[in-house]
């Protein structure tokens, strides 16, 4: 009979320490679904829609801010890329992150706070679809290989992000990249 | 005593443990007391000048500091000059940080830090991108600056959400740095 009941307790144990070792955590159940977005087409979440226009790199930004020149240079590699993106109901904001070949996350660089053409610092309403730049602060060798990942924000909860193949035509490098009109 | 007699020993035992439990406890405590006593607190390492720390997150390595009436940015100090430390940072985590600052927290109320380069406030650090940071603090009393260097702890998965981070700011180490003199170019 107490033979019988240990045999139990001792399943019951058992049952409980696999269920806890395999459970997934809050943060992955409740995560960013990722939509992978093909190269040159348009992606679609819950909250907006864009496409990746282009890429390129530079080895300096460029930009007019209060009558002078700012100019911030780096000892990586400026990665710019176009983006065309519109709210699909409400007023939304973007983060784009940049996910480089050996899966680091880059977020759109804070040193170009100031510059025009931001998509991070855009606010997008529904309707109106807006062009811009989202532009990362990465070593060279992050660039081929890595993906551009669009989201409601830096970690979205019980909602999607996409990932952007980049295009297939070459990244086009550049000296110093001018950022005064909106990309083509 | 008959009511005694005519109880088993274990109950007896546990009655009598029971009665004297406050005293057990006074023991326990006043002997881990003693223990407690003798246990050295750890000391925070003392490190050269141009080594490599690791904070965590971070890999930092103070280089150099002098007073200044300006403020890297260019904005100059409203309460008299202040002592600017130059460092250098790298991002060793897989995501773009917006904490740097966490690594000199030991350093008075909340310093300043800046990017050199950029004239500005330094935002985030990138992955594998170092960068040459500022940090302004108040200038020491004597002509040697001691920064404290702060560490974070990873934990794979948090007890909120189970995600992984960097927790508990620990004293990593302290570097001692000599002060150059006041310039008032920069």
């Amino acid at each position: 009979m107490i033979g019988r009941r240990l045999l139990w307790l001792l399943v019951g144990l058992a049952a409980l320490a696999a269920m806890m070792t395999t459970r997934v955590s809050h943060a992955r159940l409740t995560g960013p679904i990722e939509i992978a977005v093909a190269a040159g087409a348009e992606g679609r979440a819950r909250s907006f829609r864009a496409r990746l226009l282009g890429l390129a790199t530079a080895r300096q930004i460029v930009w007019r801010e209060g009558g002078a020149e700012a100019r911030r240079s780096t000892n990586a590699v400026w990665l710019m890329a176009a983006l065309e993106a519109e709210a699909l109901d409400e007023t939304t904001g973007l983060v784009p992150l940049w996910r480089g070949r050996t899966g680091r996350l880059t977020s759109a660089s804070r040193r170009l706070s100031g510059a025009p053409q931001m998509i991070a610092a855009a606010v997008l309403q529904p309707g109106f679809p807006r062009r811009g730049f989202a532009v990362f602060e990465v070593p060279e060798d992050e660039i081929a290989g890595g993906a551009l990942i669009l989201g409601p924000s830096l970690a979205p909860t019980y909602d999607a992000r996409l990932s952007f193949a980049p295009p297939d035509k070459p990244i086009v490098a550049q000296d110093a990249a001018q950022l005064t009109q909106t990309p083509q | 005593m008959s009511d005694d007699a005519a109880r088993p020993l274990h109950r007896r035992l546990w009655l009598r443990l029971l009665a004297g439990a406050g005293g057990l406890a006074a023991v326990a405590v006043g002997w881990w007391s003693d223990v407690a006593s003798h246990r050295r607190a750890p000391t925070t390492p003392i490190v050269a000048v141009g080594a490599r720390i690791d904070a965590g997150p971070y890999a930092v390595t103070l280089r150099a500091a002098r007073k200044s009436s300006r403020a890297p940015d260019g904005g100059a100090f409203a309460d008299g000059p202040m002592l600017i430390v130059e460092a250098d940072m790298e991002n060793l985590t897989s995501a773009s940080r917006t904490d740097p600052q966490i690594v000199f927290a030991g350093n008075g109320r909340a310093p300043n830090f800046y990017l050199p380069e950029d004239r500005a406030r330094l935002g985030a650090l990138d992955p594998r991108v170092p960068k040459r940071v500022a940090l302004v603090v108040a200038v020491p009393q004597d002509d040697e600056a001691r920064i404290a260097v702060t560490r974070l702890v990873f934990k794979a998965r948090d007890n909120l959400s189970g995600a992984q981070g960097w927790f508990s700011p620990t004293p990593a180490a302290i570097v001692v740095l000599p002060v150059a003199p006041l310039d008032e170019g920069r």
